[in-house]
């Protein structure tokens, strides 16, 4: 829902949701902004999971933090 | 006559103490690297590595796509090694018998399932169009770092997600 508000207002904002065009390429271009979306957030989701699994290890391979690398300020 | 408790020294400590000195562009660590947050990535890095370990490095995926986060942060570490446990086992559970014979009980449930029908046609689907490496996820440094006296380390990062044999190795090297 998110998604389909932040599109339609970007739509408007550019202008493009004049009386020219059709409801099927709103809707497109609607669908092509979710997908854009939902593709960054589940790259969010993947890079603290690597990021995360990564912590995990580095603590229990050493216990201390004396080694550890920079993934723990990624996350 | 009030007393103050003097904190614990953790290795959360540590960890804040080591960021405030060697890494002074962060502000305020203390509240960053709070113990409770630092226990949740510790919590989350935890399950996340038990369930790579009872599939595939693709699991990463499917749980990024389905936005499971949230989900896999309410689930305890029992749960969750009932869940590595039906992924890797999916039809079946090894039970050893007053008699010492170990016989296997085949098991149907819904849960079971899904991970037949659906988790593992998704990872071999993954597997055959979209080939991953290791140093996809475990960068030249974070290697070092983990495997100190390994010589092949440039081996180790050519090896393939769906290298099942070779992945649960490495992950056993990280876990454990």
């Amino acid at each position: 829902m998110k998604a389909l508000i932040h599109g339609q207002s970007t739509l408007e904002a550019q202008g493009t949701l004049d009386s020219g065009s059709s409801d099927l390429q709103v809707l497109m271009r609607v669908v092509e902004q979710c997908r854009s979306l939902e593709i960054r957030d589940a790259c969010l989701q993947l890079t603290y999971l690597v990021n995360a699994l990564m912590l995990a290890a580095q603590m229990n391979r050493y216990g201390s933090f004396k080694h550890l690398g920079i993934s723990i300020l990624m996350i | 006559m009030r007393v103050t408790q003097k904190p614990k020294y953790t290795i959360f400590t540590e960890l804040r103490v080591y960021v405030e000195r060697c890494h002074p562009e962060i502000p305020d660590a203390s509240t960053i690297f709070s113990r409770r947050t630092l226990d949740r990535y510790f919590m989350d890095g935890m399950s996340i590595a038990a369930l790579c370990g009872a599939g595939s490095f693709y699991i990463l995926i499917l749980l990024a796509c389905s936005r499971a986060r949230t989900e896999i942060r309410k689930i305890d570490g029992t749960m969750i090694n009932r869940l590595a446990k039906i992924i890797r086992f999916p039809t079946s559970i090894f039970h050893l018998t007053t008699k010492g014979f170990l016989t296997d009980y085949y098991l149907d449930t819904p849960e079971r399932r899904l991970v037949k029908g659906d988790i593992i046609p998704a990872i071999a689907h993954m597997c055959q169009l979209y080939p991953l490496l290791l140093k996809v996820i475990l960068p030249s440094t974070t290697l070092d770092e983990l495997f100190p006296e390994e010589s092949d380390k440039l081996a180790i990062q050519e090896v393939e997600w769906g290298n099942i044999q070779l992945t649960d190795h490495i992950l056993d090297q990280i876990i454990y």
